[in-house]
């Protein structure tokens, strides 16, 4: 996923507003991300060269942005609704097949033995719940594409903090009503109806692909190499805009200790004390052992704690199942914190190369901006 | 706006036209069509028909980094892109040609200024 922030912070003005915009039309739109994704790299060039040249922004987007977001953003292709919801339906009975086959894992363990047609999911009203948050996703993004272009002043992340709460709250009232009403998902239903629904669909796309194109191949999947080069692209991205908010961060923290050392009456708190603190408290080795050892110890624990009540196959389950999520959690987080401290290294070496300290280097960053 | 009809049919032979000088991007291709008179090109218009025409097989694209950072697609004439070029251009002419003796040469004829037509 394009980290859309971080590429409108490397632009100015006009073109960083445009873009912001243009780039929430595309990631709130119904339309695929891959095919967003691309129209969004696209135009993001488009106006990183404009305003190296200074060329208004008008020139590229017309002066309407609603009527150019509207032609941009829209399927070229005849059919393309039709396919991409057949498409969602196929999605969401994949990951009902999943939760059902982690469900039935989950009794098998703990029983030795379940049988598909009495037994329903586990928390059936929870899946109701995340498929009525889904549905009310789908509303506030419409509503959204209403609203955006009326009231320009908002700023753009309010609409993906209200899409979230949307989506927490969809969660929230479904699961509620759900359970109020007692829905209980059947695991044989689910198995006929999504498992049969997955076949089906899998067997026309993939004809149909041989009939066009001679193989089963997705013409539109990016190849690998095209995905590698867009990761790269928004690791960049994200570094160069991480290190001028954390550029910005260090100064107010730099000047903040100087005075803290200066009201105790301590030694004058230097660039080079300030430099050693961050390269200690950066020091990714160290890091990196808590972040694997947090998980690995957490699930432990669960493993432990639920084979207590004696029944060492749920045991082992549930400690696995809680593993995995926890690495899939905490990757992200070492993800986001790694990025945090390769930035703030980054200007310590900057600042270092140019002979300047983090004041100085904010300063000519925001006269360059 | 009163030309859109006429430019679209058009457009897709000149950004045609435009890419087979050379290999070229987005933002280069909109540049040159503003300086040749498409003023209100935006690129709304232009990333559909590129779309369209790389979806027709007529052009090739490759992505690379481009000199400011992001990442850039690169478009190229394609052999059947040459093909529909050169039968864009024929076509074109016929029919401009064809356009032009009812619009203006019979105008002339009966002298007639510019804006008044002869109907049929």
């Amino acid at each position: 996923m394009l980290d859309t922030f971080a590429m409108a912070q490397l632009l100015k003005g006009d073109y960083r507003k445009t873009f912001e915009q243009i780039a929430l039309y595309g990631d709130m739109s119904e339309i695929p991300e891959q095919f967003t994704e691309d129209r969004i790299l696209n135009i993001y060039d488009l106006l990183v060269e404009a305003q190296e040249n200074g060329k208004p922004v008008e020139k590229i987007i017309g002066p309407d942005l609603k009527q150019f977001c509207e032609e941009y953003f829209s399927p070229d292709e005849k059919g393309f609704w039709t396919k991409e919801i057949f498409k969602r339906i196929f999605r969401v009975c994949v990951i009902m097949l999943v939760v059902l086959l982690i469900d039935y894992a989950g009794y098998y363990a703990k029983d030795g033995t379940v049988s598909l047609q009495s037994a329903s999911i586990t928390g059936s009203p929870l899946l109701v719940g995340t498929l009525v948050a889904g549905a009310m996703l789908i509303i506030g993004r419409i509503m959204r594409e209403k609203l955006m272009f009326r009231n320009s002043k908002v700023k753009p992340i309010l609409y993906y903090i209200v899409m979230l709460l949307i989506f927490v709250l969809g969660i929230g009232f479904g699961t509620v009503w759900a359970d109020k009403i007692g829905i209980e998902i059947g695991m044989l239903p689910v198995l006929l109806i999504c498992g049969g629904y997955c076949v089906v669909y899998l067997l026309v796309t993939l004809l149909g692909r041989y009939q066009r194109f001679g193989n089963f191949k997705d013409p539109e999947k990016p190849s690998r190499e095209e995905k590698a080069e867009k990761k790269a692209f928004g690791q960049e991205i994200s570094l160069r805009a991480e290190m001028i908010n954390s550029a910005k961060e260090m100064e107010k923290r730099y000047r903040k200790l100087k005075r803290k050392n200066e009201k105790k009456g301590k030694p004058e708190y230097t660039m080079e004390d300030f430099t050693k603190l961050i390269n200690k408290e950066t020091n990714l080795k160290g890091y990196k052992a808590v972040f694997i050892a947090v998980p690995t110890i957490a699930s432990m624990w669960v493993l432990f704690s639920v084979a207590a009540d004696e029944n060492i196959r749920l045991a082992v389950f549930v400690a696995g199942v809680f593993a995995v999520i926890m690495f899939f959690a905490w990757r992200f987080i070492w993800n986001v914190c790694k990025e945090v401290f390769v930035a703030q290294r980054m200007v310590i070496e900057e600042c270092e190369s140019r002979g300047i300290d983090i004041a100085e280097y904010v300063l000519q960053m925001e006269k360059s901006e | 706006m009163e030309d859109t009809q006429l430019m679209k049919g058009i457009l897709e032979g000149c950004v045609l036209a435009v890419i087979a000088k050379k290999e070229t991007y987005g933002y280069e291709i909109l540049t040159c069509m503003e300086q040749v008179g498409f003023d209100n090109l935006g690129e709304g218009t232009l990333y559909p028909v590129l779309t369209r025409l790389d979806k027709n097989g007529y052009i090739s694209c490759r992505k690379a980094k481009s000199p400011l950072g992001p990442i850039r697609k690169y478009y190229s004439i394609t052999r059947s892109g040459q093909e529909r070029l050169e039968a864009f251009k024929e076509s074109y002419k016929k029919i401009s040609q064809s356009t032009n003796r009812i619009l203006f040469e019979e105008n002339e004829k009966n002298g007639m200024g510019e804006g008044e037509t002869m109907l049929c």
